[in-house]
């Protein structure tokens, strides 16, 4: 079977903004999902991938002799539900989201925790925004993450107030030095219950006098503080920019945001219609846009596990250990802003470390695994290409360099499978999406 | 080729006069360079970010001060814990080995560091520190303005070195500079017979060559000098030097250990930069941040103990920051708040040690109950530019600062 030829280039063809639509949205594009959506035209596709059915996966309970293991154990259970999931851009927001109200293990400590705040930022994943702020803010993980706890009427700890307004809603410059320890007070008065883990309020730790916010004075609280800091202009801004980052390309200009951000706060700040501007929008198919976001590793690691599910998890440690070479420790991000991510992702040791996760995931697989229907060598760059969701990304001057490899090859024939597998996954179009 | 720093000095601006190069090192000392080979006794400049904001007041203890004891009734370090260093200052009783390189003169702190309108927000002010520029968003930090005004066009792949977690301190317009975890790691490794690795190692640099597609001019020029710098890093890793113990299970030690290795292998890296982290003690700091300093105390001990035993403690500058320090009040929870300025350290053989710049006044606070800062943080970067690693500091910071009698 030879594959017919696949135009690749900008994004002109339907068939290759149907890929790049797949690609942004977690879907391993392959030929056979691109034909089976292309039919359909872009506004429909768009519409089914954001009203698909929201599953809710259930973390696992680590028990007390294995707590020790607990992280790794709530990483793996994570990156299999993203491999396995019918709903694949519910995962990738949950990833979003968890890039953007960050929590992190090493201060958090409690997988319970943890595992609750995992099913938190799927809920919202794709629901109301202002919603998911007023939640998060009393998630148990991101009150031990950001003080929350130990902010009390007598003595308001700002830290929460302050990353809420500097990286949660509204970006550095939105907001002053008196709105941060007003929102604080507001904010006071919650603890978390050992027993349930839930967040309770105790009135008596909470300042109940009057507060002035973003010029406006009132007897604020947890709700009304969220509600005043999300009707600020700069939120939708704010958001929209960090989404349209995250899925179309990286620094857009202001023009680009503003009507983004227009319907999402005429939404009432409902995600899917964020989601639905940016992907309906011509921007989003420009050659601006086309390959212009640097894959993170867990992203650039379930494209793998998704393309070989076999292989999967057979090797816990080493996907783990890989990941963290990559930069990204899942469920651990480096501090409050999350990772760097874009061309930070680049940096020498961490391409490294993706080139060396690449060679050892070819070393292992089994190769009764790996596609071979034709049996023309030449042919099978084409097979392994796909069979990555690499097809409709990969330049020709790249697939020249791997048929080039090809006809050097003199080895047998599961070591040049090995060889290319390989290649296929170190070339620079398959570190980005 | 053992040149005196005077020597080096003349003799470096005579050629870079005659060659029209930028920098301090002719066009011989280049070609070397460029085989990743230092060749002559260039001056090594360490930066340490202590990140989460150090607490400035309980590293350099103001112990003579009542107002000190009267804000911390639960932090503060007792008047016979710390470890003095004259009659109004002490240093934590964590810092034993700063302790001793103080007395050896090899220390100088430098008390009240800071900037204009402090910002608190950890990441700000880090970009702030790692940038020099308080007032913008800059897309180039100090070092990477440093590496592109006297190392564009060397040819350099290792100008500058991050060993651990990077930051924006060497964003650059010219110099890509490497990030380093360790050195095993810090290779492309492909399995089989040699052939076979050839065969791969060529479709690499076939695929990563250049791309027409804008997009991924960036991934292939990152990825290509990943290979080249990995290349260059391996041939010049060498053994630990015996007979210097560096704290076990600790990674800025680690980290530390490894550019010590860099140095003593001679690699033409001018710059380096590492990171230790943890220092945001809004609870619980009496325990934590004792802990942390120990380990931070340790580190930079035993760096400088490898420095000195493999011969080279005169060549290298260490430069120790925090973003912030910690508000003079302790707060509810046994912790501090963001707070603003803090002290400094500067190491080195050719440092002159001692206690530079004015403690902040514990009285006379800002609106947020925070320190003033008494000197400008770019006043210490244009002292080690100008002063330690002979480099056009005014053009590198921005403007023209006061530089201290350090060096």
């Amino acid at each position: 079977m030879t594959f017919e030829k696949v135009v690749v280039g900008m994004l002109e063809t339907k068939d290759s903004q149907v890929a790049h639509l797949l690609r942004r949205t977690g879907y391993l594009a392959t030929r056979q999902t691109v034909n089976e959506w292309r039919d359909r035209t872009m506004e429909e596709i768009i519409d089914q991938l954001l009203d698909m059915e929201q599953p809710a996966p259930v973390p696992p309970v680590v028990p007390e002799e294995e707590k020790k293991n607990g992280k790794a154990q709530l990483q793996l259970w994570w990156l299999a539900t993203m491999r396995d999931t019918a709903n694949p851009l519910l995962e990738q927001m949950t990833l979003f989201w968890h890039h953007h109200f960050t929590s992190a293990f090493y201060k958090v400590k409690r997988e319970s925790l943890m595992a609750k705040q995992n099913v938190l930022l799927r809920k919202h994943a794709l629901g109301n925004f202002r919603e998911f702020v007023y939640e998060i803010s009393i998630d148990p993980a991101m009150m031990v993450w950001l003080d929350s706890q130990t902010n009390v009427r007598k003595s308001p700890n700002e830290n929460y107030a302050r990353e809420l307004m500097e990286l949660f809603a509204l970006g550095i410059d939105h907001y002053s030095e008196q709105d941060v320890a007003e929102a604080a007070r507001a904010l006071t008065g919650w603890k978390i219950d050992p027993n349930s883990e839930k967040a309770v309020f105790f009135a008596r730790l909470h300042d109940s006098g009057s507060k002035t916010l973003f010029g406006k004075t009132g007897n604020y609280d947890l709700r009304s503080t969220v509600d005043r800091i999300v009707e600020q202009p700069a939120c939708a801004m704010w958001i929209a920019g960090k989404v349209w980052s995250s899925f179309a390309y990286p620094n857009p200009p202001e023009e680009v945001i503003r009507p983004v951000a227009d319907e999402f706060a005429k939404s009432g700040y409902e995600i899917k219609y964020l989601l639905r501007a940016i992907f309906t929008s011509k921007e989003f198919y420009s050659d601006r846009a086309y390959l212009a976001i640097v894959k993170s590793p867990v992203e650039y690691v379930t494209g793998i596990l998704r393309a070989f599910p076999r292989l999967a998890m057979k090797r816990e440690e080493a996907v783990l250990y890989g990941l963290t070479m990559m930069g990204q420790d899942l469920l651990n991000p480096p501090n409050v802003a999350g990772w760097p991510g874009g061309t930070a992702w680049l940096n020498s040791s961490m391409l490294l470390a993706r080139y060396n996760f690449a060679e050892a995931f070819a070393h292992l697989v089994p190769l009764d695994d790996v596609p071979r229907q034709s049996n023309r060598r030449d042919d099978w760059v084409d097979e392994v290409l796909d069979r990555l969701g690499l097809l409709y990304q990969i330049s020709a001057a790249t697939k020249n360099q791997l048929l080039s490899y090809v006809n050097r090859h003199h080895g047998d024939n599961p070591a040049l499978l090995r060889g290319l597998l390989h290649l296929a996954l170190v070339s620079p179009e398959a570190q980005v999406k | 080729m053992d040149l005196t720093r005077r020597d080096f000095l003349i003799k470096g601006s005579a050629v870079l006069l005659i060659a029209g190069l930028a920098g301090p090192l002719g066009l011989w000392e280049w070609n070397q360079v460029q085989r990743g080979r230092a060749s002559v006794n260039r001056p090594i400049l360490v930066v340490v970010q202590m990140s989460g904001g150090n607490d400035g007041l309980n590293t350099v203890i103001p112990y003579a001060n009542g107002m000190y004891y009267d804000s911390r009734p639960n932090l503060a370090i007792g008047q016979n814990e710390v470890l003095r260093i004259n009659s109004a200052l002490g240093l934590h009783p964590s810092l034993n080995g700063l302790k001793q390189l103080y007395d050896r003169g090899k220390l100088a702190i430098v008390n009240g560091v800071g900037y204009p309108n402090p910002n608190r927000s950890h990441f700000r002010s880090m970009e702030i520190w790692q940038t020099a520029v308080p007032d913008k968003n800059a897309d180039t930090g100090w070092l990477g303005r440093y590496l592109d005004s006297t190392q564009s066009g060397t040819g350099n792949l290792v100008a500058g070195l991050t060993v651990g977690t990077p930051a924006k301190i060497f964003l650059s317009k010219q110099i890509d500079a490497p990030v380093i975890e360790s050195v095993a790691n810090f290779r492309l490794k492909v399995r089989g017979a040699r052939d076979e690795q050839r065969r791969r190692l060529e479709a690499f640099r076939q695929m990563y060559g250049t791309s027409d597609i804008p997009a991924l001019q960036v991934v292939t020029e990152k990825g290509m000098h990943a290979l080249q710098a990995s290349e260059l890093i391996e041939t010049h890793a060498s053994e630990p030097k015996p007979g210097v113990e560096y704290p076990a299970s600790s990674k800025f030690a680690d980290h530390l250990e490894l550019i010590a290795e860099l140095i003593g292998s001679g690699l033409a890296t001018s710059v380096y930069f590492t990171q230790i982290g943890g220092f945001d003690d809004h609870a619980r700091e009496k325990a934590d941040h004792a802990r942390l300093l120990k380990e931070f105390d340790q580190g930079i001990s035993a760096f400088y103990a490898d420095l000195e035993n493999r011969g080279l403690a005169d060549r290298a500058v260490v430069l120790m920051y925090s973003e912030f320090g910690r508000r003079l009040k302790e707060n509810a929870s046994g912790g501090t708040d963001h707070g603003t300025a803090g002290p400094v350290f500067v190491l080195g053989e050719k440092i002159k040690g001692g206690v530079y710049g004015e403690m902040p006044s514990l009285s006379d606070l800002d609106e947020n109950g925070n320190l003033k800062y008494q000197l400008d943080f770019r006043s210490l970067y244009s002292t080690v530019l100008e002063d330690w690693m002979l480099a056009p500091a005014q053009e590198i910071v921005g403007g023209n600062f006061e530089r201290l009698p350090l060096i």
